[in-house]
């Protein structure tokens, strides 16, 4: 019994530590419950969509997919056209997707070949990858926007006439989705509160009386996510998925069966950019600006480190490990600034703290997926070797 | 004959020498003078060449690439500060150990003289510790993690970056010139080097021309100051390097990068060696930095160091090397392609389209050289 | 051979219906989803006197008072809109209601009009409050720039 338990302790010893490091962290802080709810809620609907988008080349055995960043360039390219067009609320976020699943696609096809023919370093190369057609990105937004391709709208163009500035403002479709189904948990004097300021009607409220303080739900967002988790499971037991599955077994095996091997493994990481287009658009929305030049490489870094802290590795992940991984990271990112400031006097501090945890999160990961893969495979050819003595 | 030198030398190479060879010719044209452009190629040759080399042991052990260049580039930022922090120090302590052993030049005198290269010096001697133990365990580390090297150095590099964020501000410096002057604590983000040893190579043995010459009518300045002392260090790192190479631990290295079932048959301690080669690749950052730093002017703490493997990985792998084989002429040629793109695009394009495009041209040339070398299949 | 033929005809007709209905959907979010800005101008426009006072709202949302010679702007979303004004005398007391509905892109422009291409596919209208209140159909005229 006791041992179970510290196997179970073993074996999520990620998440643990950061269960412990919060348990410090949240009474430093000072943050109260309703706060940190609320923060934490706005933060899973905001990322929950992006860091589910790397689920499935993981589950294809082409490790954490770093190449992410290029469906979330995709999705920034789609909103730069809409706020040039005007197009606002839902339709505006729908055609934004529109614009920018043709562009993922392509993306993620290029970026399938390539990885095809790095097999066995597609993490370093999707990485660089990353940076290439960053390059590539700014190139199109910083030169060509305003002058081959046209952009009419002079709020979204730098001063020189071409060129898109570094910071759009998205209050067209800012939380749109996140507000489309309005609802709010209060107590009852909360809700009378509530009422006064913004009218009977329009939203959904739920009055608990023991609670403490008013939170918004973005309702829409979370069934949204939902959809995408029950996708994701219907996934897993399609043909496709099954084949996925067989080629992160063994990609030998997989073609001995007559899987295709490349062309799913192409496949998967379609799925995964076009993913990650929508989800960086839905990132978006509820952040309401976009830092044209570094919007997506944030995504990328913060989905890999928050998916590794939900006990994630680089060969197995599930949909459980991105709503852990979602709610330890960000109460972190929430809690640490403030902590640092309340224990050493530099908000500072907590604020290098966390990029650090970020960083060292995934080095961790990374060190220990490859040292038990070592491990395995030494253990192997020993015994391989054994048999062969013997016989 | 020109297929196979395609084929060897790869279209990207080819490619980017054209580019730059279009740059210089172009230069003159559009009024850019390409003597400054030349001889600042040249200056930041000699500044990333020692970083660039760095790259050799790792590649040639079979660790691959050394995206964790920046644990080097830390463990010579330390050195640098210290230095300075200890400046006074280490010099009254010297002075007092010519006395103490009747060391007849170690005078006062010379210390006065040559405080700077002094500085510099003990600015590369608190250095290589630090990196050599930093560098034996981070060897240690890619030992248990062999096939994903690479990966795993570049978030090692950025991992010991952020945290050394945090060492920054916390570490007791105290020298009024390094730390933020209101606080009185925490290092600054840049830091100068003027009056320690500011150009302390450039300057040394530098030739300085000035002329003006006439060419088609046109009278163009010409206005160079070769640095050759720093020009002169790189040559003499080189060829410690080269000779590294060649005696019995290099070939055994190099033997173990290329094939290490027949290097471990042979004897050869597999794991050694590549701890040994990891060792020198961060001493050699760790100089690189210093000599980078004396020529830049400033010392860049903080996320400064985070992306600086990226360019020394492009330009080696531009000079002709692949993941698994390089040798000090892909450092030499890479570094001089590579810099003479960043110098040469920023003019160039300035004066023809009135923009600088430079940084989109260096991401893109930088990683895209990258990408090609691991694509390639890797010959065993 | 044959059938293969067709099939193969059959699969690219299928994605090409499918890639149409995306641009065509894609064209209807367009459509539904921009959103135009609607200058309301209370000036003296030819015979039509600036009027005392206005009060106008769009789509039934918040009410701008316009006073003689004075310029209010709103937003709105999509190719329909609800125009109400409410026109008072010295008194204030309300002496007109007008209440029209206005289609974007249906609007007649007249001919002397001098407008360019990019004008048709601009998002911004302005409405003369005075032509509007006199019932007159000329009343929206290009957005100031």
């Amino acid at each position: 019994m006791i041992r179970k338990l510290f196997d179970i302790i073993a074996n999520n010893a990620v998440p643990a530590v950061f269960i412990l490091i919060s348990a410090f962290a949240i009474p430093l802080s000072g943050f109260s419950a309703s706060y940190l709810v609320q923060e934490l809620l706005t933060r899973i609907g905001r990322n929950s969509f992006l860091i589910l988008s790397l689920l499935i080349p993981i589950m294809a055995g082409m490790g954490l997919n770093f190449g992410m960043v290029l469906g979330a360039m995709a999705g920034q390219i789609g909103l730069l056209f809409i706020c040039d067009w005007g197009v606002v609320g839902i339709p505006g976020m729908v055609l934004a997707c529109l614009i920018g699943t043709p562009i993922a696609i392509v993306l993620g096809i290029f970026c399938g070949h390539i990885l095809n023919r790095a097999k066995g370093r597609e993490m370093v190369t999707s990485y660089i990858l990353g940076f290439f057609i960053n390059g590539v990105y700014q190139m199109v937004v910083l030169y060509l926007m305003g002058w081959v391709i046209p952009i009419t709208n002079p709020n979204l163009l730098l001063s020189r006439g071409y060129g898109v500035r570094n910071a759009v403002s998205l209050s067209g479709i800012r939380t749109v989705l996140d507000n489309l189904i309005p609802t709010v948990i209060t107590n009852s004097e909360g809700a009378k509160q509530f009422l006064n300021i913004n009218g009977a009607g329009s939203f959904f409220l739920i009055q608990l009386p023991f609670f403490d303080g008013t939170i918004r739900i973005p309702l829409a967002t979370f069934i949204i996510i939902a959809l995408f988790c029950v996708f994701i499971v219907w996934f897993r037991k399609t043909k496709l998925g099954q084949d996925m599955r067989a080629i992160g077994q063994s990609q030998s095996v997989a073609d001995s069966a007559g899987i295709p091997v490349n062309r799913t493994r192409i496949i998967a990481i379609v799925i995964s950019t076009v993913l990650a287009c929508y989800g960086q658009i839905i990132y978006l929305q509820n952040m309401g600006t976009l830092n044209t030049y570094n919007s997506h490489d944030q995504a990328g870094m913060f989905s890999i480190a928050a998916l590794l802290i939900g006990g994630a590795s680089v060969s197995k992940a599930s949909i459980t490990n991105v709503f852990v991984g979602v709610i330890l990271f960000h109460l972190m990112f929430i809690v640490a600034p403030m902590a640092g400031k309340n224990l050493i006097g530099e908000a500072q501090i907590g604020e290098y703290f966390r990029v650090f945890v970020s960083y060292g999160i995934i080095a961790i990961a990374l060190v220990l997926h490859a040292w038990k893969r070592n491990r395995e495979r030494e253990a192997a050819r020993r015994s391989l070797r054994g048999n062969g003595g013997n016989a | 004959m020109i297929k196979k030198f395609i084929k060897n030398a790869g279209w990207p190479r080819i490619i980017i020498a054209l580019f730059l060879l279009a740059l210089f010719i172009t230069a003159p044209f559009v009024g850019v003078n390409v003597f400054t452009s030349f001889n600042n190629t040249i200056v930041r040759f000699g500044m990333n060449g020692v970083m660039v080399l760095a790259m050799i042991p790792m590649v040639q052990a079979g660790c691959g690439l050394n995206f964790g260049l920046p644990l080097g580039i830390i463990a010579g930022l330390l050195g640098a500060t210290l230095s300075i922090e200890l400046n006074t120090e280490i010099l009254a302590k010297l002075a007092e150990l010519g006395t103490q052993y009747k060391i007849s030049w170690l005078t006062q005198e010379f210390l006065t003289t040559y405080r700077e290269p002094v500085g510099f010096a003990s600015a590369i001697i608190i250095a290589i510790p630090v990196a050599a133990v930093l560098g034996w365990l981070y060897g240690k580390l890619l030992n248990r993690v062999k096939g994903d090297e690479m990966m795993i150095a570049t978030y090692v590099g950025f991992s010991s970056v952020s945290f050394m964020c945090i060492a920054w501000l916390l570490l007791p410096y105290k020298h009024p010139t390094m730390v933020w002057g209101y606080a009185g604590r925490g290092l600054r983000t840049t830091i100068s080097v003027e009056g320690y040893w500011l150009h302390v190579l450039n300057d040394w043995l530098s030739l300085n021309f000035k002329d003006q010459i006439t060419i088609g009518g046109k009278v163009l300045d010409v206005n160079l100051a070769i640095p050759t002392g720093m020009l002169i260090f790189f040559a003499v790192m080189a060829f410690i390097v080269w000779v590294f190479m060649k005696t019995k631990t290099g070939t055994a290295m190099t033997a173990v990068g290329s094939n290490p079932e027949f290097a471990r048959a042979s004897g050869v301690n597999v794991d050694k060696m590549r701890t040994i080669s990891v060792v020198m690749s961060t001493i050699l950052g760790a100089i690189g930095i210093i000599v980078y730093e004396q020529s830049f002017g400033f010392i860049q703490l903080y996320m400064g160091p985070f992306y600086m493997a990226l360019p020394a990985v492009a330009s080696i792998l531009l000079g002709g090397a692949s993941v698994n084989k390089a040798t000090i002429l892909n450092v030499i040629v890479g570094t001089f392609l590579f810099q003479g793109i960043l110098t040469m695009t920023p003019t160039v394009f300035n004066s023809v389209f009135q923009t600088d495009m430079s940084e989109v041209i260096r991401l893109i040339v930088s990683n895209g050289m990258i990408l090609y070398a691991l694509t390639r299949k890797v010959r065993a | 051979m044959f059938i293969a033929f067709l099939k193969f005809l059959m699969r690219w007709f299928q994605r090409l219906v499918v890639l149409a209905a995306l641009i065509a959907l894609g064209v209807w979010l367009f459509y539904i989803g921009r959103e135009h800005q609607v200058f309301l101008d209370n000036k003296t426009l030819g015979e039509f006197k600036a009027l005392e006072q206005v009060n106008v709202s769009v789509n039934g949302g918040e009410v701008s008072e316009l006073m003689a010679r004075e310029r209010g702007v709103k937003k709105v979303v999509g190719p329909k809109f609800e125009i109400k004004a409410e026109v008072f005398d010295e008194d204030g007391e309300i002496v007109n209601t007008i209440t029209k509905e206005i289609q974007i892109d249906k609007i007649e422009w007249p001919e002397d009009f001098n407008f360019n291409f990019n004008f048709r596919f601009s998002k911004d209208i302005m409405i003369n409050l005075p032509t509007l209140v006199a019932g007159e159909e000329n009343f929206i005229v290009p957005a100031p720039r």
